[in-house]
C-alpha cells in the first residue's frame, strides 16, 4: 500500500469519526433541562437496554437528560473511566448498572469524592447503608423472587426436579435457587444448592443443576444434557426466560416438553408469551423498564431533599401463571406513553426496613 | 505488496546432515501417525467409564444429544481447520455468525420469504469472510489482529441492529433444523443439524485432499515464501479461503439459529476460540502446513464427549472449563511430540 | 609486547557431515597485530571464525587466550573473555537506541535501579567519536544506515574492551569514505594493543592493514606470510591451488551469433548491476559469478520478476521480458532453483510428490479435482531421471538430504517444462557425491535444449561444467569467457580484483 493511500485511510477515518462524535455533541447542547442523569450501560443484554428505557422516559417526563455511558464489554476500566467522564461533565447524579462488587466499590468511592449522588439497580452491599451520597441500591429481593416459584411448583408439581441457574459468581444465581428451594420445602443445605434433595416431603426428587449462563443457547444445552440424563424429569425451574426458551426448544425437539412442568423468572416479552401459550406454568416477573424508572425517580426524590440517603429498595415484582399474566408490568411499556404516565403515578418504593446484613 | 524477498546469502554454511539408511527408515516409521487418533482413543476411554456411572449414559438418545450440540461448531470448525492449515485464522466467526442469524431472523420478522432471508444472511457473512480475506491479502499484518479487530466491529454492528433484542422465531429455519430426521433408514432419527455438518465434513476433506485450492493452502501454511516462488496466487488464494469461511460461518449461523429458534448477538460465544481448539486438539498446527478435516472433527467429537460426560459424572461446569482446558494443552504436547 | 601471543590456535579440526571444515589449522596472533584471513568460499573462514567465537566448538585441537587455554565456551561468554566479532549482518537490537545497544547490559545506574542516561550517552558519543560518526546516541538503531549499524556494533566491541577483534567482510556495505575511517579506526585498535583478524575477500583491503596473511584452503593453512613478502597474485594462486583439469568433456561452443539467445541482458543497471550485459543460449550452461554481494544474486532475482531493472532491458527468445512476480517469470518458460531450497523453494511437510506438481496444479488434476494417479506419475518420473532418492514420493520433503532437496527443486522445474533454468548455489552444502551428479543433471538439461544459467560463488565448482563463465565484480561484468579458455586463478584474481579490470 503505498503512503499516499495510507495517509488517504486515515484522513478518511478521522473526517467520519469527527463528524459522528461532532453531530451527537451538537444534539446534546440543544436541550436545557435540570441537569443530566448519567446512566451506566454494563453489557449490551436486552434486559440493560430496557433497564435505560425505562429511565430515559422516567428523566424525559422529570425534566431530566439522561446520558448514556456504554460498557459492552462488561469492562471494570470501563465502567470507572465511564463514572469519572460522567462526574467530568457536570452529571447531577448517576444510575445504572455495575459490572460487578468490586467494581461498584470504585465507582461508589468516586461519586462520593465528587459529591455525586448514585443509585445503583442490583449489587446491594450493607456497607453503603446511610451514606449519605449514596442514594442506595434498587433490586428484586433474590431469595423472596425464587421463593414465590417453589412455593408454586410445591402445590403443583411433583416428581423429579432440575434447576438451571444463570451464571454462578455474582451470588444473584446461588440466591434464586436458595429461594427456589426453600419454597419447594427441599432439606438439605438450601445455600449450597447441590443435589440430590428431597422437597415437599418426598414429593419431588430435586436431581440436577446445570448453569446456563444467562443465554439461549446454553440453556439449550444444559436442558439436553439434563434430560439425556433423567429421561423421567417432571419439573424443570430456569432462572431466567432466555434459558427456559432454549430449554423449552431443547425439550421440544427431545419431545420431552410434555411431560416437563416448567416454570422461570424474569418477565421477558418471550417469557410471557411462554406464560400465554401454557408451556410456561408460572413466572416470577419484574420489569427491567419499571426499574428504571423508579431509579430516575428516586433520584429526582433524592435531589428535592424529599428522601435521604443510603437505602435498599425492592423492586416491583409481580407472580404470574397463564390467569394473571396480563398483570405484569411489560418490558416495553416505555414504547406506550399512556402507561408511562400509569407507572409514574405508583407510589414511590419504600425503603426496606431491615435489609439483609444488619 | 507481497515482497517477498530472496535472502541475503549467508556466508558459508556447514553441510546438512547426509541421510543414512537406517534413518531413511525410522524417518519413514515417523510418517505413520499413530498419534492421530489419541482423540479418540481418549473419547472410547470416557464414554466406557462414564457408561459404568449411569445407566443413561450409554444410549442412542445421548448421543444424539453429543451429535446435535457439536454439529454448529463441527461447521465452523472445519472452515477454521482450512483456514489454519494455511497459515491463517478467523478470530471473527462468534459474532458473524451471530450477525448472520440477525440478518435472517429481522427479515422473517419483517415477512420477507424465507429464501430470501437465507441468502441475505449467509451473503453477509460471506461479505464478511470476503472482507477478511481483503485485508488479510492487502497487509503483511497477522490474521490474528485483522480479524480480531473485524470482532470487535461485528460486535457492536450486531448489538446496533438487534438493541440487544433477541429474534424469537426463526420460522422455516426451525422447522428445518429444530427437530429430528425420520426415525427410518437411512436417517435413523438424527438430528437435522448433523445433515450440514456431514456435508461441510465432506466438502472440507474433498478441497483439503482433491483440490488444487487444497493444496495451495498447505504450500502457503507450510512455506508462503516457496509458494510464492512457485508462482501461487498468494493474495487470491488466501481471499478465496476466508470467503469460504464466510459462507460457512453463515450456514453455521442458519443451523445454530434455527435449532435454539433464536437470532442474537451472544448466539455464538466463544465460537471463535473453540474453533480454534477443537482444530488444534485434533492435530492441525496452529501456524500451518500440517491438518486436515478429519483430524479436527476427531477434535470437535472430543469436546462433546467430554463436555456432556461431565454433566453425566454430576460435577459442575466448572470442572468442564478444566478439562477442557487441559485437553488443549496435552493436545499440543501431543501433536508436539510427533515433530 | 608480552611474550605469550595473545590468540592461539592449536592443531584445531572440525569436521560436518560429509565435509572436514577445518583440518589442523594452527595460527598464532599477537598483540596488536591485524592478521587477514583469506581464501576462497568453503575454504573454512567461517567455520574457524566460529570456533573462535564458540558458536562451533572444535572437534580437536585447543584455543588459547592470552596464555590461558579457554575450554568449551558459548557465544555469549565471548565477550566475557575479550573476544568480539563484527559481522556483515551485526546481531544490535533494532529499536533500541544506539546507547542502549553499545551499553547493553552495563548501562550506569543510580543503585541498580535507574538508568543514569547522560552519563550512559556520554560513554556513547564518546566512543561514536572516534569514528567520527556524528549521530545521536538516542537514535534507535533500526533508523541507522547499514554501515552506520556496523560501526555500532565495532563501538560495543570496543566498550567492552575487547582484546581480540574479528572484522568478517566490514567493508562489504561500506563507501569508502567510511572504508578509510574503518582503516584508521582498525590501525588505531592495532596501537593499543588489540589484536585484530581481518577476513575479506577484497585483497587489496588486506595487503594495506595486515601485517601477516594466512591462506586456507580446503579447510587447511596452506601459508602464512608477512603481508610484505607476498604479491597478490600469489595470494591467489595459493587460494586456488594447482590448476584443475576440466573435468567434464564439454560441447565444443558453436558460433550461436546467427539465432536470438534464450535469454539476453542488454545492459541492464538496478541498485547494485551496473550496466551488465551477456547471454545464455539454448543448450548452454553459462555459470555467473563474483563475490558476495557482487551482484550474482540479483540477476537471479531480476530474472525471476522480483526486482526489475532501472536501465537497460532483458529480453527471452528476443523479445522484451519484464515479469511481475514468479507466476509471470514461470509462465515464460524462466525457473529459479533458489539457494536455500527448504527456506526458499520447498515446502518441508508436504510430499516429494506434492512438491513437484505444486507449481502446475492444473495439469495434474481432472475435472478440477487433483489425480493422485497422474501426480504419482509426473513425480515418479522425475524421481526415477533425476534419481531422488527418498523412500517414496509421498516422504515429506524434509527429510530429505540437501542434493535430493536441490533436485526435487529441478524436477519442480521441468514439470513446469521451463526452458530457461536458474539455479542459485546447486551444490552449496551438498556432498561430492551429490555435486558430481547435479553437474550431470546440468549438463543433462542443456542436452535437452534448455538454456541453464548456474549463479555461484564457487568457481572452481562451476568451472568442471559450465560452457561459459562471467563474472561480476561490484555489479559490473568483468569477464565472459568461454570456461575452456580461462582457468580458477584468473576468474578468482578477477573476481577478488587483484587485476586491473575492464569494465
Amino acid at each position: 500500500m503505498s503512503r499516499v493511500t495510507r495517509v488517504g485511510i486515515v484522513a478518511a477515518f478521522v473526517l467520519a469519526l469527527a463528524t459522528m462524535t461532532g453531530l451527537t455533541t451538537a444534539q446534546g447542547q440543544v436541550k436545557v433541562s435540570k441537569g443530566t442523569i448519567a446512566f451506566l450501560l454494563s453489557g449490551p443484554d436486552l434486559y440493560y437496554q430496557d433497564g435505560m428505557n425505562g429511565a430515559k422516559v422516567a428523566a424525559k417526563a422529570l425534566g431530566y437528560d439522561l446520558k448514556v455511558y456504554t460498557n459492552p464489554n462488561i469492562s471494570p476500566s470501563v465502567e470507572l473511566a465511564n463514572v469519572r467522564n460522567a462526574i467530568a461533565a457536570g452529571s447531577v447524579a448517576i444510575t445504572g448498572y455495575s459490572v460487578g462488587l468490586a467494581t461498584e466499590d470504585a465507582s461508589i468511592s468516586a461519586a462520593g469524592k465528587a459529591k455525586v449522588p448514585i443509585l445503583l439497580m442490583y449489587g446491594y452491599s450493607p456497607k453503603y447503608l446511610n451514606k449519605p451520597y449514596v442514594v442506595g441500591f434498587e433490586q428484586v429481593n433474590v431469595i423472596e423472587y425464587g421463593k414465590k416459584v417453589g412455593e408454586y411448583v410445591r402445590t403443583h408439581a411433583s416428581g423429579k426436579l432440575a434447576i438451571i441457574t444463570g451464571q454462578l459468581g455474582r451470588g444473584d444465581a446461588e440466591g434464586y435457587r436458595t429461594g427456589f428451594l426453600q419454597g419447594a420445602g427441599c432439606k438439605g443445605d438450601l445455600v449450597k444448592g447441590e443435589p440430590p434433595m428431597t422437597c415437599a416431603g418426598g414429593k419431588i426428587q430435586y436431581v440436577a443443576t446445570e448453569t446456563g449462563h444467562w443465554l439461549r443457547p446454553a440453556g439449550y444445552k444444559a436442558a439436553q444434557n439434563i434430560i439425556a440424563k433423567h429421561p423421567d424429569l417432571k419439573i424443570l425451574f430456569s432462572e431466567n426466560d432466555d434459558m427456559a426458551v432454549g430449554a423449552h426448544t431443547a425439550l421440544v425437539a427431545a419431545h420431552k416438553d410434555k411431560q416437563v412442568f416448567m416454570t422461570s423468572m424474569n418477565g421477558a416479552p418471550y417469557g410471557l408469551a411462554g406464560v400465554k401459550a401454557g408451556w410456561i406454568k408460572a413466572e416470577n416477573t419484574d420489569s427491567p423498564a419499571l426499574e428504571g424508572l423508579n431509579a430516575v425517580r428516586l433520584i429526582d426524590a433524592y435531589l428535592n431533599k424529599q428522601i435521604t440517603g443510603g437505602k435498599l429498595y425492592y423492586s416491583y415484582t409481580v407472580f404470574v401463571t397463564k390467569e394473571n399474566v396480563d398483570q405484569a408490568v411489560g418490558w416495553e411499556f416505555f414504547k406506550d406513553p399512556k402507561l408511562v404516565a400509569k407507572y409514574m403515578k405508583l407510589p414511590l418504593l419504600k425503603p426496606v426496613a431491615n435489609p439483609p446484613g444488619t | 505488496m507481497a515482497n517477498v524477498q530472496l535472502p541475503v546469502r549467508p556466508a558459508e554454511q556447514p553441510p546438512p546432515p547426509a541421510e543414512a539408511p537406517r534413518a531413511r527408515v525410522r524417518s519413514r516409521l515417523r510418517n505413520v501417525d499413530v498419534f492421530a487418533l489419541w482423540p479418540v482413543a481418549v473419547m472410547l476411554v470416557i464414554v466406557f467409564v462414564t457408561a459404568l456411572r449411569s445407566e443413561h449414559y450409554f444410549t442412542v438418545f445421548n448421543f444424539e444429544n453429543i451429535l446435535s450440540q457439536v454439529s454448529p461448531l463441527g461447521i465452523v470448525t472445519m472452515g477454521q481447520a482450512i483456514l489454519l492449515v494455511s497459515a491463517g485464522l478467523d478470530l471473527s466467526v462468534g459474532y458473524n455468525i451471530a450477525l448472520s442469524s440477525i440478518v435472517t431472523g429481522l427479515m422473517l420478522e419483517d415477512g420477507y420469504p424465507l429464501w430470501l432471508a437465507i441468502a441475505a444472511g449467509v451473503g453477509a457473512a460471506t461479505a464478511v469472510g470476503f472482507a477478511n480475506g481483503v485485508l488479510v491479502a492487502q497487509n503483511r499484518a497477522h490474521p490474528f489482529i485483522i480479524t480480531l479487530g473485524m470482532s470487535i466491529f461485528l460486535f457492536g454492528l450486531d448489538t446496533q441492529l438487534t438493541g440487544g433484542a433477541p429474534v424469537n422465531d426463526m420460522r422455516g429455519l426451525y422447522t428445518a433444523f429444530g427437530g429430528n430426521l425420520p426415525s427410518y433408514p437411512p436417517f435413523f432419527g438424527l438430528p437435522a443439524v448433523a445433515v450440514p455438518l456431514g456435508a461441510v465434513v465432506v466438502l472440507a476433506y474433498a478441497l483439503l485432499r482433491w483440490t488444487p485450492l487444497g493444496r495451495r493452502a498447505y504450500a502457503i501454511g507450510g512455506n508462503e515464501e516457496a509458494a510464492y516462488l512457485s508462482g501461487i496466487p498468494i493474495k487470491r488464494t488466501k481471499i478465496y479461503l476466508y470467503t469460504l469461511m464466510g459462507a460457512l460461518v453463515g450456514l453455521t449461523g442458519m443451523v445454530l439459529a434455527g435449532q435454539i429458534n433464536e437470532a442474537s448477538f451472544n448466539l455464538a460465544q466463544n465460537f471463535e476460540l473453540e474453533s480454534i481448539a477443537c482444530a488444534v486438539i485434533g492435530g492441525t498446527a496452529l501456524f500451518g502446513g500440517r491438518g486436515g478435516a478429519l483430524r479436527s472433527i476427531q477434535g470437535v467429537a472430543l469436546w462433546g464427549v467430554v463436555q456432556n460426560a461431565i454433566v453425566f459424572a454430576g460435577l459442575s461446569s466448572n470442572y468442564q472449563q478444566m478439562a477442557l482446558g487441559a485437553i488443549i494443552v496435552i493436545a499440543v504436547m501431543v501433536t508436539r511430540a510427533q515433530r | 609486547m608480552p611474550d605469550a601471543p595473545l590468540l592461539r590456535i592449536d592443531h584445531v579440526s572440525k569436521r560436518f557431515p560429509g565435509v572436514q571444515a577445518l583440518d589442523d589449522v594452527s595460527l598464532v596472533v599477537d598483540a596488536g597485530e591485524v592478521r587477514g584471513l583469506v581464501g576462497q568460499n568453503g575454504a573454512g573462514k567461517s567455520t574457524l571464525v566460529k570456533c573462535i567465537t564458540g558458536v562451533h566448538p572444535p572437534d580437536s585441537g585447543r584455543i588459547v587466550l592470552g596464555g590461558e587455554p579457554i575450554g568449551t565456551y558459548l557465544p555469549k561468554h565471548a565477550y566475557e573473555l575479550g573476544i568480539a566479532v563484527v559481522h556483515q549482518r551485526t546481531q544490535l537490537i533494532p529499536w533500541l537506541s544506539v546507547t542502549e545497544n553499545v551499553l547493553l547490559g552495563q548501562l550506569p545506574t543510580f543503585g541498580g535501579a535507574i538508568v543514569r542516561r547522560g552519563e550512559a550517552n556520554r560513554i556513547a558519543r564518546e566512543l561514536l567519536e572516534r569514528f567520527r560518526l556524528d549521530i545521536d546516541p538516542e537514535t534507535p538503531v533500526a533508523r541507522l544506515a547499514p554501515p552506520e549499524r556496523q560501526q555500532v556494533a565495532i563501538a560495543r566491541a570496543l566498550f567492552r574492551r575487547a582484546r581480540f577483534l574479528i572484522l568478517d567482510e566490514p567493508t562489504a556495505s561500506l563507501d569508502a569514505a567510511r572504508a578509510a575511517r574503518l582503516f584508521e579506526l582498525v590501525r588505531d585498535l592495532q596501537r593499543e594493543g588489540v589484536g585484530v583478524l581481518y577476513v575479506s575477500h577484497h585483497l587489496e583491503e588486506v595487503f594495506s592493514l595486515a601485517d601477516r596473511i594466512t591462506v586456507l584452503r580446503d579447510g587447511r593453512v596452506v601459508a602464512t606470510r608477512p603481508a610484505a613478502e607476498l604479491s597478490q597474485s600469489e595470494v591467489v594462486t595459493l587460494m586456488a591451488g594447482r590448476r584443475l583439469e576440466a573435468a567434464a568433456a564439454r560441447s565444443a561452443a558453436p558460433a550461436r551469433a546467427a539465432e536470438a539467445a534464450a535469454l539476453e541482458l542488454d545492459h541492464v543497471s538496478t541498485d547494485v548491476l551496473h550496466d551488465v550485459a551477456f547471454a545464455v543460449h539454448d543448450g548452454e550452461v553459462v555459470g555467473l559469478t563474483g563475490v558476495v554481494g557482487a551482484g550474482g544474486h540479483d540477476v537471479a532475482r531480476l530474472l525471476f520478476g522480483l526486482e526489475r531493472p532501472l536501465a537497460g532491458e532483458v529480453r527471452l527468445a528476443g523479445e522484451r521480458y519484464r515479469p511481475h512476480g514468479p507466476k509471470e517469470a514461470i509462465a515464460a518458460g524462466v525457473f529459479l532453483v533458489p539457494e536455500d531450497p527448504t527456506r526458499d523453494g520447498l515446502v518441508p511437510a508436504l510430499s516429494v510428490a506434492h512438491n513437484i506438481t505444486l507449481v502446475d496444479l492444473a495439469s495434474v488434476s481432472r475435472l478440477g479435482l487433483l489425480s493422485r494417479r497422474l501426480e504419482q506419475a509426473v513425480a515418479g518420473r522425475y524421481v526415477r531421471d533425476l534419481s531422488i532418492a527418498a523412500a517414496s514420493v509421498d516422504t515429506p520433503v524434509r527429510n530429505l538430504s540437501g542434493g535430493n532437496q536441490q533436485k526435487v527443486l529441478v524436477a519442480k522445474a521441468l514439470a513446469v517444462g521451463a526452458r530457461l533454468l536458474v539455479l542459485e548455489e546447486p551444490t552449496q552444502g551438498v556432498d561430492v557425491h551429490a555435486t558430481a551428479e547435479i553437474h550431470r543433471i546440468v549438463r543433462g538439461l542443456a542436452e535437452e535444449g534448455r538454456g541453464v544459467l548456474v549463479i555461484s560463488t564457487d568457481v572452481r565448482d562451476l568451472l568442471e561444467f559450465v560452457d561459459r563463465v562471467v563474472a561480476l565484480r561490484g555489479g559490473r561484468v568483468v569477464e565472459d569467457v568461454a570456461a575452456a579458455e580461462t582457468d580458477y586463478a584468473r576468474i578468482l584474481d578477477l573476481m577478488v580484483g587483484s587485476l586491473q579490470a575492464a569494465a
